[in-house]
C-alpha cells in the first residue's frame, strides 16, 4: 500500500541527502583547488630561489647550493628533490635525496612553469614543477662566449595537503549525514503534525454508518487542502442518506400495500371457514380471494419493474416508433369501460408523431395514462387524447374531467404509492404505482412527463419525447 | 352488540361485517372517513372497527373528532402500518386498542368483545346476574350451576341485557344492538324470543330473572 507520509519522508530525505553531497562535493573541490595553490605557489617560489642561486662563469655551470642551507634535500624522511639538466639536456646536478633515481624532465616554462602531479622516488605522491631559466653571470669571471639555458625540476611530497583534505572529506561526510537525518526527523515530526488532520478525518469517517449517514463530518478546522474532500464527501454522505431513506419508506410503503391484501384474503378465508357454507358462497370467496390475488400480482410486478428500471440493469431497444399508433394500440383495452361509462373521447393527433424510442416502454407508460384517465372521470365525462410534433420532439397529452385533485395533490402524483380519494376507495383495482412507474420509464427514455391541472376538473398529463 | 366498521378496502370491510354479523352483532359500515363520523355521530355503538388511512377523512381525524365531542364508545384502529410510534399515536389519540393487518379474525372478535365488555365495566368475560352465570367467549349459560341451552338468537339477546342487567332496556334498543333481529323487518320478534328465554330460564323453584315494564321495555335482574 503506498503511505503518503513515507513517501513524503523517503523522497525528501534522499533531496537532502543528494542536495547535502553535491554542496559537499563542490566545498571539497574548492578546498583542494585553493590548497594545492598555495602548495603550487610556494613550490615555485622556492624553485625561483634556488635558480637564483645557479651561476655561470667562463668555465661553466656551478650551484651555489650550500649544504646546510638545502637539508631538506638529504634527509631522509620527506625528503625534497631537484634536478638540473643543461641545455643539451644532460643532468648537471641534483639533490642528494635522488641517489641514483632521476626526476622525469619534462617541457618546461620561464614565467608560469607547469606543475605536474607525480610519484615520487620515494613512492610518496607529490607535485613536480619545470621551469627553464637563465642562471646568471658571475661578476667576476669574464663573461662566456654563449648564455646557458638551463632546466630544473624542483618535486615535493604533498602528503599534508592529503592529510588535510581527508579530514576536510570526513568533516564534510559527518556534517552532510548528521545534517540529512536531522532534516528527515524534524520532517518526520512536521509530517505527523501536518497530517493530524487526515488522521482526525479517518476517525470521523469510521463513526459512519448507515445509521448515521445524516450526520454530516465536521469540516470546521479542516486545511483549506482537505477541505474539498470534507465538502464532497458530506454531499455524497447526503445523497446517500437520501438513497436510504427512499428506500426505507419504500419498504414501508411495500409492507404496507403487502398486509392490506393480505388481510384481505385472511379474513376473508377465516370467516368462511368458521362454518358451512353452500358451493355458491365458497365460489364467490374464491373468487374474490382471486381477484386480490391477481391486484397483487400485478401491483408487485410493477414494482420489479420500477427496480430493475431503478438499477439500470435493462438495457433500452430504440427504435422508430409511431406514437400515434402505439397510442391508439394502448387505447384499445378500455375502449369499452369508456363505452360503459359513457365518456366522450376526443382525438387529436397530428399526422406525423414519429420518435426514436423504445415501444414497450412507451406502451406500458400510455397505458396507464389511458387507464387513469378513463377511471377518474365521472361518468359521461370527457377524456382527450391530443399528440403533436414540438420542435424536434413528440408530446401527447392525455386530459380528463372529473378531476378532484388540488394543486397540491397534484404535485404529488408521481410519489410511489401516493393515491388520490378517488383512487383511493379503489383500493385493490389500483396501486398507487402507475404514475410513479411511467415517470420513471419516460425519464429513461430521456423524456419528460408532466401533470397539471388546466382548468378546475381538468387533469392533464403530458409527456415528452 | 353494535358495531361500526369503517375501512375502505372492500375484501376486508365485507369480511368483517360478515364475521361480526355471524358473531351475533349488529354492524354498520362505512368505505370512507366522512360516512364514519357521520354513522358515529348519528348511532350509539358499543364499539368501533376504524382504519387509519381512509379516503377523505382519515381514522385518527374521525377518532379526534368523535372523542372532542364527548363520545367515549371503544374504538379499535385497524392499520397495516405497525412501527411503535403509529401505535402510540393511535392510542395517544384515544384509541383503546390496535390491531395490525394482517391479522386472525378470531382475535378481531375477542379484542371487540373486550371492548364491549369494556363499555359496560365488565371486565370479566363471566358475566353473572344473581345465579346466572353468561361465559361471554364460549356463550354457555348456567342458571344455579345448571347449563342451559340457548340458540344464537337467545344468547346474543340474553347476553345484551345481561350486559345492561338492572337496567330496563326498550325494544327497539334490542332491536337496533342485534344484527339477529335487526335482519327482521318487525320489532316485534323480540317479544317472541323473550318469550322464548323465559321458557329456558324461568323455573318455578327460583327467582324471577326477566322483568316485562309495561310500555318501557325489559330487565333482568331480581325483583325490585
Amino acid at each position: 500500500m503506498v503511505s503518503l507520509r513515507r513517501r513524503l519522508l523517503l523522497g525528501t530525505a534522499a533531496g537532502i541527502a543528494v542536495i547535502f553531497a553535491a554542496a559537499g562535493t563542490v566545498l571539497f573541490g574548492l578546498m583542494r583547488a585553493s590548497l594545492l595553490r598555495e602548495f603550487d605557489t610556494s613550490l615555485v617560489q622556492k624553485a625561483l630561489t634556488l635558480s637564483a642561486l645557479v651561476e655561470q662563469d667562463d668555465n661553466g655551470i656551478s650551484l651555489e647550493f650550500s649544504e646546510a642551507e638545502m637539508a631538506e634535500f638529504r634527509r631522509r624522511q620527506r625528503p625534497e628533490y631537484f634536478q638540473v639538466w643543461g641545455t643539451d639536456g644532460k643532468p648537471l646536478e641534483k639533490s642528494p635525496s635522488l641517489g641514483n633515481e632521476n626526476l622525469p624532465r619534462k617541457q618546461g616554462g620561464a614565467q608560469a612553469p607547469p606543475i605536474d602531479s607525480i610519484v615520487l622516488p620515494n613512492m610518496d605522491p607529490g607535485r613536480l614543477v619545470t621551469m627553464t631559466f637563465t642562471p646568471r653571470l658571475d661578476e667576476e669571471s669574464p663573461a662566456p662566449s654563449e648564455r646557458a639555458e638551463l632546466t630544473m625540476a624542483l618535486a615535493r611530497d604533498t602528503i599534508d595537503v592529503e592529510v588535510s583534505l581527508g579530514r576536510l572529506r570526513l568533516l564534510l561526510l559527518l556534517v552532510g549525514v548528521s545534517a540529512t537525518l536531522a532534516s528527515v526527523g524534524v520532517l518526520a515530526w512536521l509530517v505527523r503534525l501536518g497530517l493530524r488532520p487526515v488522521d482526525r478525518l479517518a476517525a470521523a469517517i469510521g463513526l459512519v454508518d448507515e445509521k448515521r449517514l445524516s450526520a454530516s463530518i465536521d469540516s470546521e478546522g479542516a486545511p483549506s487542502e482537505l477541505l474539498p474532500i470534507v465538502v464532497r464527501l458530506n454531499e455524497l454522505l447526503q445523497r446517500l442518506d437520501s438513497a436510504f431513506q427512499r428506500e426505507k419508506l419504500l419498504t414501508a410503503n411495500v409492507s404496507h400495500e403487502l398486509r392490506t391484501p393480505l388481510a384481505g384474503i385472511r379474513s376473508t378465508l377465516e370467516v368462511a371457514l368458521s362454518r358451512e357454507r353452500d358451493w355458491t358462497s365458497s365460489q364467490h370467496v374464491m373468487s374474490e380471494c382471486l381477484r386480490i390475488c391477481v391486484n397483487t400480482q400485478r401491483m408487485i410486478e410493477n414494482l420489479l419493474v420500477m427496480v430493475r428500471l431503478e438499477s439500470g440493469g435493462e438495457t433500452i431497444h430504440q427504435e422508430p416508433v409511431d406514437a400515434a399508433s402505439l397510442l391508439r394500440k394502448a387505447w384499445t383495452p378500455f375502449e369499452s369501460l369508456a363505452r360503459d361509462r359513457r365518456l366522450i373521447v376526443r382525438w387529436d393527433l397530428a399526422s406525423d408523431l414519429h420518435v426514436h424510442t423504445d415501444p414497450d416502454r412507451l406502451m406500458i407508460v400510455f397505458g396507464n395514462i389511458l387507464e387513469n384517465a378513463v377511471r377518474y372521470t365521472d361518468e359521461g365525462g370527457t377524456v382527450a387524447i391530443a399528440g403533436d410534433q414540438l420542435n424536434d420532439r413528440v408530446r401527447i397529452g392525455v386530459a380528463n374531467s372529473g378531476n378532484r385533485l388540488s394543486t397540491n395533490e397534484v404535485a404529488r402524483v408521481f410519489e410511489p404509492f401516493w393515491r388520490g380519494d378517488q383512487a383511493r376507495t379503489a383500493t385493490g383495482t389500483h396501486s398507487g404505482l402507475g404514475l410513479a412507474l411511467s415517470k420513471m420509464i419516460i425519464t429513461s427514455l430521456g423524456g419528460e412527463i408532466l401533470a397539471e391541472l388546466t382548468n378546475p376538473g381538468s387533469f392533464l398529463v403530458t409527456v415528452i419525447l | 352488540m353494535r358495531v361500526l366498521v369503517v375501512e375502505d378496502y372492500w375484501p376486508l370491510r365485507n369480511s368483517i361485517v360478515q364475521g361480526l354479523r355471524e358473531a351475533g352483532c349488529a354492524v354498520d359500515s362505512a368505505a370512507d372517513g366522512e360516512e364514519g363520523l357521520w354513522l358515529a355521530r348519528s348511532n350509539d355503538y358499543d364499539a368501533m372497527i376504524l382504519d387509519i388511512m381512509l379516503p377523505q377523512l382519515d381514522g385518527l381525524s374521525i377518532l379526534q373528532s368523535i372523542r372532542s365531542e364527548g363520545l367515549a364508545t371503544p374504538v379499535l384502529l385497524l392499520t397495516a402500518r405497525d412501527t411503535v410510534r403509529d401505535r402510540v399515536t393511535g392510542l395517544d389519540r384515544g384509541a383503546d386498542d390496535y390491531l395490525v393487518k394482517p391479522f386472525a379474525f378470531a382475535e378481531l372478535l375477542a379484542r371487540v368483545r373486550a371492548l364491549a365488555r369494556r363499555r359496560y365495566e365488565r371486565p370479566d368475560p363471566i358475566v353473572r346476574v344473581l345465579d346466572l352465570e353468561l361465559n361471554t367467549s364460549t356463550h354457555a349459560v348456567r342458571r344455579k350451576g345448571v347449563a342451559v341451552d340457548l340458540t344464537a338468537r337467545e344468547y346474543a339477546l340474553l347476553e345484551f341485557l345481561a350486559m345492561r342487567s338492572g337496567e330496563i332496556v326498550s325494544r327497539l334498543d334490542i332491536w337496533e344492538h342485534l344484527y339477529e333481529f335487526h335482519s327482521e323487518a318487525d320489532s316485534n320478534v323480540v317479544d317472541v324470543y323473550i318469550g322464548y328465554l323465559r321458557k329456558k330460564l324461568e323455573r318455578r323453584d327460583l327467582p324471577k330473572l326477566l322483568h316485562t315494564h309495561r310500555g318501557l321495555g325489559y330487565r333482568l335482574g331480581d325483583a325490585r
